[in-house]
């Protein structure tokens, strides 16, 4: 896939619009599906992350990060300030979940982006409360509490397993600048 | 020595990437990031984050054609805002007045509608010839050391002007090899050409020209283009997008197919509401082309 969309737009050519929605169309949808409430939630979010991934196509950083994790973190920062607006709960089967460890999926998915492969990498190497954590937050989009109530841990506790997980994962992507890493000690 | 400020902040920036954060905490990251302003644009927690997402999603299936619909109507809007208004591009530098700068995108806009007197064309055809003499002087005189500004300032360094619809539709001609032209007419009288569409299966591109459309409000309404594909249920036809008509005179419009194209059997325009539908009830069709011959 070409990494030249998130360009296009930001120079406003409308046509990449299409482009945009085949390539990350599926990828936005189910990350909506996935943090919504139900599927009209996820309806208007998908509309609202669209938006979004236009107005900021121009900060796009290819030395950074590729066009799907990029269109991720967009579509991910939109569906958290929706979630946390309107102080729902996410879309999940059941909540005995939220105690499951991750599965390590064996879809095609993992190859989504280098990131995301690199990821999951990373996450077999933390230890298992910053993953199990960071699984819960970020994929289940659970709340520090909910997961403090779950887990019957202090919510300082999880708060700090998770800052230490995802600091760790950060740095195996290789995305942690020198000023950062120095605190990254927290 | 570990600077505290910079602990907590980093601290707050993964809480909010992973949690988010209240209003206290929102407010103390403002505070701390005027301090660290070189944190300001700092996204690598939330790219972590966002691969993170990832590696556990499954995408099993599309973006829902009505969804996907909507999200093209949106883009009209969007589009259109900005073409009208660089500024609505958050990310466009504000340019000072009196700047002398031209905005983004803007040059061909200024060419168009500023009108330059014989004088002031004299002033200009002076302050060249100034700059050429200049110019001779210094690659007589110059030595062999390198300048040190070795780089124009960023201010001026505009991006080539974006084509009008027009030059793009001549670019598609030029460029594909399966350019069909197809005659829209009148419904209520096929012997009236209304106008043309032009269409490339292998670009997935195109452009519809109409003449003497009716000007349309708008607020009111706005005109659709459908594709009808073979390929797909003939009784949900592919939206083209939604123009309007603001002048009377010739139109060109792009075609903005939501999905792909593989064989365009027909074409409507109809009038709907603001914004476009998902399905149109063709209470009004202005123009209409049979195609017997593509894909």
């Amino acid at each position: 896939m070409g990494q030249i969309i998130l360009k296009r737009i930001a120079a406003g050519d409308k046509s990449a619009v299409q482009d945009c929605l085949n390539a990350y169309g599926g990828l936005v949808w189910s990350l909506a599906r996935r943090m919504s409430p139900n599927a009209d939630e996820a309806e208007d979010a998908v509309q609202e992350i669209f938006i979004d991934i236009w107005k900021n196509a121009a900060r796009f950083d290819e030395a950074q990060a590729s066009e799907t994790t990029f269109v991720a973190m967009i579509a991910r920062r939109r569906l958290i300030d929706r979630l946390r607006k309107a102080n729902r709960q996410p879309n999940i089967d059941s909540l005995e979940d939220i105690t499951t460890e991750p599965s390590n999926s064996k879809n095609l998915d993992l190859q989504i982006s280098v990131e995301a492969k690199e990821a999951a990498a990373a996450m077999k190497n933390l230890r298992p409360e910053q993953r199990q954590i960071l699984h819960l937050s970020i994929v289940q989009g659970f709340s520090h509490q909910e997961i403090a109530d779950a887990l019957k841990m202090p919510l300082g506790t999880v708060k700090t397993h998770a800052r230490r997980g995802l600091l760790q994962v950060r740095e195996f992507l290789g995305l942690g600048n020198s000023d950062f890493e120095k605190e990254a000690a927290v | 020595m570990t600077d505290l400020r910079k602990v907590k902040l980093l601290e707050l920036f993964a809480d909010r990437t992973v949690f988010g954060l209240d209003e206290n905490e929102a407010m103390e990251v403002e505070r701390l990031k005027k301090q660290f302003p070189d944190w300001e644009q700092d996204v690598t927690l939330e790219l972590a984050a966002a691969a993170i997402g990832l590696s556990n999603l499954e995408v099993k299936e599309e973006l829902p054609a009505n969804l996907r619909a909507k999200i093209f109507a949106a883009a009209d809007d969007y589009f259109q805002k900005t073409e009208e208004s660089p500024a609505a591009l958050n990310f466009t530098p504000p340019v000072r007045a009196n700047a002398g700068v031209p905005a983004k995108g803007s040059v061909r806009n200024i060419v168009e509608t500023t009108k330059i007197s014989p004088w002031q064309w004299l002033g200009w055809a002076f302050a060249a010839a100034a700059c050429l003499a200049l110019a001779i002087t210094l690659l007589t005189t110059r030595s062999n050391k390198t300048p040190e500004i070795t780089k124009m300032p960023e201010t001026i360094l505009t991006p080539p002007p974006e084509l009008s619809i027009e030059q793009k539709l001549q670019q598609v001609l030029a460029t594909a090899t399966d350019i069909k032209k197809i005659p829209l007419t009148n419904p209520k009288n096929e012997k009236e050409i209304v106008g043309e569409m032009v269409w490339s299966n292998d670009q997935q591109k195109g452009y519809a020209r109409f003449t003497n459309l009716p000007v349309n409000d708008a607020a009111q309404e706005t005109y659709q283009l459908w594709i009808v594909d073979e390929a797909r249920d003939a009784k949900t036809p592919l939206s083209g997008g939604t123009f309007n008509v603001g002048k009377t005179g010739e139109t060109v419009v792009p075609v903005n197919a939501q999905l792909e194209v593989k064989k365009p059997r027909a074409i409507a325009v109809t009038v709907e509401k603001p914004g476009g539908v998902v399905v149109s009830k063709s209470e009004k069709v202005v123009a209409a082309a049979k195609i017997k011959d593509f894909g």
